[in-house]
Order: structure tokens, then C-alpha cells, then sequence
């Protein structure tokens, strides 16, 4: 079973789920992380000799490791509604605690996970501005110069003058100068993931100038080859 | 120029600053105290130079160039940080200098259970654990735990400081409440503890003995004080102990780990901002010098 993990409403995870179904022999669960942090049975268990884990969704849907061949990464972050049903002094300790859970959880899979955590964000891309422009500059994305302080918060463009999808080292989306699809090739892999949306915008001369990345924008700009490409991806790692 | 942000009389942040007072290394420090005198202008250049960085930091009595900043300890920026040593903060996780630790890095911190995977793929034995919001699963776990003569703990699974509490027949009643959130319950290892100080790749090492469930509050828990001690060793250990630290992108780190009767080593967890003063007080261990050399560059 693949599970593809996301948040409600993720008409992405929906596409790409659809597309890998039907492109693969197994199963492919989409489950929220509401799902997981509202599971009546929750259990994993680690040692020197075992590492497992088994979570029964109140839909009597069981997410078993053992069955578990690779896992897709939507995940953004803990929404702020999971602890709130917890009582105000013990909402943020029982916040942490979740967090800690679930990226030990998604640590538990033998399989590959495709866009796997990082231990400061779920989605595996911390969004520091800086951290992200210095690597997008390092790697050779068009980027200017900028005055930490005077940083804007890497956000969605209001209107984005080109966005690519990066998966599994292949570059989907409009045409694009080759270096500039290899350096967003380089910074999907130096950021340690297998999908990444860059986002490139307009700069006053008319020029493309990198905007942000997402683990988690819109693969459908992929259309079916980007789907191909992840279905190989994942295809190598159940082998 | 190393960089020390925190307090001054912080006993790590004290015990740094004397040990690169002792091999003459210039330092700068950036006390929380006086964030009102710190100023930091940093420019991230863009892809033309390859994202250069570039700037100045200003105290109260020094100015610097951000490029000769060759080695950062990274201890405090206090509670709420002032603009610019949040700025600060920020600038570690990209500057191009050793720095002790980087912040992205010290997020591992944040899930024991995380912790204890990558522990795992290093080869350390890490004990029997089950995290659950079930009653059930959980006193399945601990009747079986005590049916092989093992105690049970629980603790925290995040960041947040807690204290290693051992599972009692009083606490069934409790696990009633598992459904709020999962819960950490963990084999007790007897054993002595034993403290390990990676700084690069040099390895400093304590044992420490005692009978209390978590020997930082030994007295509160009605044992005696912990007894500490200077210890080599075994290199394939050390190894390990450098494999982990290296995994978790932390040059520096306080790793705590026990080791049993029959002789195995087990990993708890890997502290990503030690305070180290405690060790090296009770046992002479330098490893405030190591983290000078480290930072000037002296060290691996």
C-alpha cells in the first residue's frame, strides 16, 4: 500500500492519487493528518529489534507499517486544531507532544518516503526566506540580492510569471532555460525532497526572478509525465 | 573572529569564552542582556555572487565584518530576542562557519522518538518503547515489561523538559486519560548513565551513577546525589556516538546514553544544546577547550 498523506480538502493529493492508482498495481490510501491525530488506536513501538506502527482510523481504515510500501509527503505542519480540544495550560505541551509523534510515526516506514520530514517542518521545507533564497542563489536560480531585515516572507506570487514542478530530478511545466531547470533541479536536492514547486516571477526588467518553493503547491502543473515520473520513483523504491 | 551568542554568565557560555581567552582566539559575544546595542546589517547576495554573504555586526564595543566570523557557539538569544539578534539567529542556518548548532539542526530535539530512530540506524540499542492513546496497548506493554522483570517509564516525547517518571501500580488509574494524546512508555534500562560530549569529531565521556529514575533531580527524587566520573571510551562507541551527532547535523552534541549489566550500550537521546559546565565541573573534562579548538578550526 502507498500512503499519501495530506490535509482536507488537498485537491492535489486527490489528482496525483487518482493518477498513481492508476498507474500502479497497489493500493493508495489518502489519509489527513486529521485522520492520524483523531485515531481511537494509536501505537508505535520501537526497539532494538522492532519498529512498527499501527494506527486505526475512526473510519476502521488501519494504517499497519508492515503494509506500508512508500509514503507521499503532503503534509504542511500540525494544525493548530489538534490540541484544541485540550485545556488552555496544557494546549501548547500537548502540541509539542503531537508533533513529536507524528514525525517519529513518519520516521517508522521501511519504505521510501517521497518529500520525507525535516525535523523543524513535516512538509520537509522549513519556510526560513533566507535559508531558501541563499540556496536558490547558490544553486544558480535567478535571484537578487537581498537585505535580511528587509526580507518579505517568501509567499505565493499574486500572479506567478512561471512555476515548474521538479520530481525526481526531472523538471515539468512551462518551457524553460535549461540552466534554470537544472538549478531547480539542485535545489529540490539539496533540500533532501523528490517534488518541489518553484516559483519564479517577474522581475522590473521582465526578467524571470525566483519567487519560492513549495513541497506542496500544484503538481498538477506536472500534468500526466510528472505523474509517470513519480510512479517510477516510487516504483524503484518498493523494488 | 568566533561569535558566542548568550549570557556571559552562563556557566557554558563562561567556560567557552575562558577556553578561547586561553588560545588567545578574538570573540565577540552577544549578550541577550544587551540586545539594545546590537546591530546587525547582512546582505544575501544573489545568484550573480553566488549568494555571498556579507554585513556588519555591531556590540557595544566591538564592530565586525559578517565574513570574519569563522566560528559561531550558538547558546541563547534569550527568551522573545530584539530584531536583531533574531536577525542573528536567523543568519545561522546559512552562514558559512562553524557554528554550534545550527537552529534547522536542533529541531531534532523536538521528538525523543525521532531521536531514537536515528539512533537506531547508527546502531545503538535503544530500549523497548510504546507510544500509544490506548489504554489497552499500553497496559499490555507494561504487564509484559514487568512480567520479563523490566520497569517502565514515561516521559515526554517532545522538547519540553520533563522528569523520567517510573510506571506504578498507582498510576493504572491514569491511563484513562491516554486518549488526550499519545504517551511514551519506555523499559527502564538499569544501568550506569553515561554522558557523552561530541564536539566534531572528538568525544568526551562521563559516567555518572545513581539510583534515581533521572539522575539530573536525583535529590528531589530522594537518592543521593550523582556520582560522576571521566571515562574512555570503547572506539566503536565513540564511532557511533560521531555517526549519530553527524546524522543529526550537530557538531555539538550532549549525548545521553546507558549502559546495562550485560554490557550494551543504549541511546536515549542526543541534547543539541548541551550544558556541558555540569559535566565538566563534576569531572574535569575539557570539553569547553574542545569547543574552542572546534571553533577556531584547531579540531576536526
Amino acid at each position: 500500500m502507498i500512503l499519501f498523506l495530506c490535509h482536507p480538502g488537498d485537491a492535489v493529493a486527490v489528482w496525483v492519487a487518482d493518477g498513481l492508482a492508476a498507474r500502479l498495481d497497489v493500493p493508495v490510501e489518502v489519509i489527513t493528518l486529521d485522520a492520524v491525530l483523531t485515531a481511537p488506536h494509536v501505537s508505535l513501538a520501537f526497539g532494538s529489534t522492532e519498529r512498527r506502527s499501527r494506527i486505526e482510523l475512526a473510519d476502521g481504515r488501519i494504517i499497519d507499517s508492515g503494509t506500508v510500501t512508500s509514503v507521499v509527503n503532503r503534509l504542511a505542519g500540525l494544525p493548530d486544531r489538534a490540541a484544541a480540544n485540550i485545556s488552555h495550560d496544557d494546549r501548547a505541551y500537548v502540541h509539542e507532544e503531537l508533533y513529536a509523534f507524528v514525525l517519529a510515526w513518519l520516521a517508522s516506514f521501511d519504505g521510501a518516503t517521497v518529500n520525507p520530514p525535516h525535523a523543524r517542518a513535516l512538509s520537509g521545507l522549513w519556510p526560513d526566506p533566507l535559508a531558501l533564497r541563499h540556496l536558490a542563489a547558490r544553486a544558480g536560480l535567478p535571484t537578487d540580492a537581498a537585505i535580511l531585515g528587509n526580507m518579505k516572507r517568501l509567499a505565493p506570487a499574486t500572479a506567478p510569471a512561471a512555476t515548474l514542478v521538479v520530481c525526481n530530478g526531472q523538471v515539468f511545466g512551462p518551457s524553460i532555460d535549461d540552466e534554470i531547470a537544472a538549478a531547480a533541479a539542485r535545489v529540490t536536492a539539496e533540500l533532501g525532497l523528490q517534488v518541489l514547486t518553484v516559483v519564479f516571477e517577474h522581475s522590473s526588467s521582465g526578467a524571470l526572478r525566483f519567487s519560492h518553493a513549495d513541497p506542496r503547491g500544484d503538481w498538477r502543473i506536472g500534468g500526466p509525465p510528472m505523474l509517470d515520473s513519480l510512479t517510477s520513483c516510487l516504483d524503484r523504491a518498493a523494488s | 573572529m568566533i561569535a558566542i551568542a548568550g549570557y556571559p554568565d552562563e556557566a557554558p557560555v563562561r567556560l567557552v569564552t575562558e577556553a578561547l581567552d586561553a588560545i588567545g582566539a578574538a570573540h565577540i559575544t552577544l549578550d541577550p542582556h544587551k540586545a539594545s546595542a546590537i546591530d546587525l546589517d547582512v546582505r544575501i547576495g544573489g545568484s550573480g555572487d553566488g549568494g555571498a554573504i556579507t554585513g556588519r555586526l555591531m556590540t557595544d564595543d566591538a564592530t565586525i565584518e559578517i565574513e570574519h566570523i569563522k566560528g559561531v557557539y550558538f547558546r541563547s538569544l534569550g527568551t522573545d530576542p530584539a530584531p536583531a539578534l533574531a536577525r542573528f539567529g536567523a543568519l545561522m542556518d546559512v552562514l558559512p562557519a562553524r557554528v554550534l548548532n545550527r537552529p534547522a539542526a536542533m529541531a531534532s530535539n523536538a521528538s525523543k522518538p525521532y531521536q531514537s530512530l536515528a539512533a537506531r540506524a547508527c546502531g545503538f540499542a535503544i530500549p523497548e518503547t510504546r507510544v500509544t492513546n490506548d489504554p489497552l496497548t499500553a497496559r499490555a506493554f507494561i504487564e509484559a515489561a514487568w512480567a520479563a522483570g523490566h520497569d517502565v517509564v514515561y516521559k515526554s516525547m517532545s522538547g519540553v523538559r520533563s522528569i523520567v517518571q517510573t510506571f506504578s501500580e498507582h498510576d493504572w488509574s491514569r491511563l484513562i486519560h491516554l486518549g488526550t494524546c499519545p504517551v511514551q512508555f519506555q523499559h527502564r534500562i538499569a544501568g550506569d548513565d553515561i554522558r557523552v560530549h561530541v564536539i566534531g569529531r572528538t568525544v568526551h565521556a562521563a559516567r555518572i551513577q545513581s539510583s534515581a529514575t533521572d539522575y539530573r533531580y536525583a535529590e528531589r527524587q530522594g537518592s543521593e546525589a550523582a556520582r560522576l566520573a571521566p571515562i574512555d571510551l570503547p572506539i566503536e562507541d565513540a564511532r557511533r556516538c560521531v555517526a549519530l551527532a553527524e546524522s543529526l547535523d550537530l557538531p555539538l552534541a550532549g549525548i545521553d546514553l546507558r549502559r546495562d549489566r550485560t554490557g550494551v550500550l543504549y541511546c536515549f537521546e542526543a541534547n543539541p544544546s548541551p550544558a556541558f559546565s555540569y559535566y565538566e565541573t563534576a569531572t574535569g573534562l575539557p570539553i569547553a577547550a574542545a569547543i574552542a579548538s572546534y571553533l577556531v578550526g584547531s579540531s576536526a
